[in-house]
């Protein structure tokens, strides 16, 4: 049941240099540098997305991800939430406005994985980069790199995904889209979505709390996922594995590092979900072909290597 | 230690690189970070990751030799590790020939990223 979270909103980096780290994301993601804070904390966002900013990268002695926010219909959306985290039993500290630069008030909030997320309503618009919303052209003439037009999803390793995924199903309205279920069924993996997309947010059980295996960024086409497969080449960018697709989800894929180790995802395509559908299951067995449908095999680094 | 060494016009000098039981040995250029010139010997007696200095797959000791390092995550070196040679093989640059050993962690359960004043409040489980 829908309860007011709409999309993810941003998800903050920890990276190791902040140069190092802008020339991935803006100049080989092709994300748009749209504004820095006096933290030194860099923010980008997908030229598509119509919020100020979706990525917020801050310079640290590790790698990974501070939290992810997802946004809200409307601030009563938000303080409805809030006290139902509460009594769910998480604890809740309250971001005033202007803590992210053209942010609103944000609600923080812990789970059982150990990754901290967050629910806000309100964010500056700067509509669509370079195109708006009057009379728009098909895209700006002026992106570079990969060109990727959104930050999409995370993918977030932890203890208890069983006990995070009920969080966001109960409290926050998420479905559950797709799962791996081993032969006891027990689940090792959810792909939740509030939205059609196939997933907003995915967990893999893990032992280490609050890990991060992915942040994802939607391109259009095949063709596009190949072309950045190029551009990782071109510039030597530590790759990780693809072009491939992904069973779960359909999604055409390529997976690579950014220079803290930080795993990104481009990907393309993929399925869609209604409220009305049932999970999609595959089973533990079958997990190479789930996580890499041509290879079928799954490969060591992709349940191990986390920042 | 300089993190925008490797970006300096340094004239590439080669090192031999050994493993200390006699496992495996391979040459590095002084420019490429050690654990990918690994990789370009065709040699995998150190764990490949993330190449990034963030996932401690490529964790070793170096018993010998002199190298210079970028940043590397303090979830998988602490200052002590650093002080005793204990360092990520994609962030270090040979200086000399050296010895090492891999000392992978098979977790880093224990660590708990710094954050900034207003993430502090909010103590993870």
């Amino acid at each position: 049941m829908k309860k007011g979270v709409m999309r993810p909103g941003h998800i903050q980096l920890r990276v190791l240099d902040m140069e190092e780290a802008v020339a991935h994301y803006r100049d080989l993601l092709g994300l748009i540098e749209v504004d820095r804070d006096d933290q030194g904390r860099v923010y980008l966002k997908g030229w598509t997305e119509v919020d100020k900013f979706s990525v917020v990268l801050r310079e640290a002695d590790s790698a990974g991800m501070d939290f992810v926010g997802y946004k809200c219909v409307n601030e009563g959306a938000v303080e409805q939430l809030r006290q139902e985290l509460i009594e769910y039993g998480c604890k809740v500290e309250d971001i005033p406005e202007g803590e992210l630069k053209g942010c609103g008030r944000r609600v923080r909030f812990d789970s059982p994985t150990g990754h901290l997320f967050e629910i806000f309503a309100t964010k500056e618009q700067t509509g669509k980069w370079e195109v708006g919303n009057h009379n728009p052209e098909a895209w700006p003439r002026n992106l570079t790199g990969m060109k990727a037009t959104r930050f999409d999803h995370c993918l977030l390793y932890g203890p208890n995904i069983a006990g995070t995924i009920d969080l966001f199903r109960e409290v926050l309205g998420f479905d559950l889209a797709e799962q791996v279920l081993d032969g006891e069924g027990t689940r090792l993996a959810g792909f939740l979505t509030v939205s059609m997309k196939a997933h907003d947010v995915a967990f893999i059980e893990h032992p280490e709390p609050g890990k991060l295996h992915h942040a994802s960024f939607f391109l259009e086409t095949w063709e596009d996922v190949l072309r950045a497969a190029d551009l990782i080449s071109m510039t030597d960018t530590s790759i990780d594995i693809g072009p491939t697709r992904h069973g779960l989800t359909h999604g055409k894929t390529i997976y690579f590092f950014d220079p803290s180790g930080n795993r990104s995802e481009v990907f393309a395509g993929g399925d869609y979900h209604y409220p009305d559908h049932e999970p999609v299951t595959w089973d533990a067995d079958k997990l190479g072909k789930a996580i890499f449908y041509h290879d079928r095999v799954l490969n060591e680094r992709f349940l191990t290597v986390l920042t | 230690m300089n993190s925008h060494m490797a970006s300096q016009a340094t004239k590439a000098e080669t090192y031999q690189i050994s493993v200390h039981d006699g496992e495996a040995q391979f040459t590095a250029s002084s420019t490429v970070n050690l654990l990918v010139a690994m990789e370009q010997a065709r040699e995998s007696v150190i764990g490949v990751g993330c190449r990034g200095g963030g996932c401690g797959k490529c964790r070793i000791r170096v018993l010998d030799g002199d190298y210079e390092s970028k940043r590397m995550s303090r979830a998988w070196i602490s200052e002590e590790d650093e002080a005793e040679g204990i360092v990520l093989a994609c962030r270090i640059f040979a200086r000399s020939d050296l010895c090492i050993r891999p000392e992978p962690l098979p977790l880093a359960t224990g660590y708990q990223p710094a954050r900034s004043v207003s993430l502090s409040q909010a103590e993870l489980k």
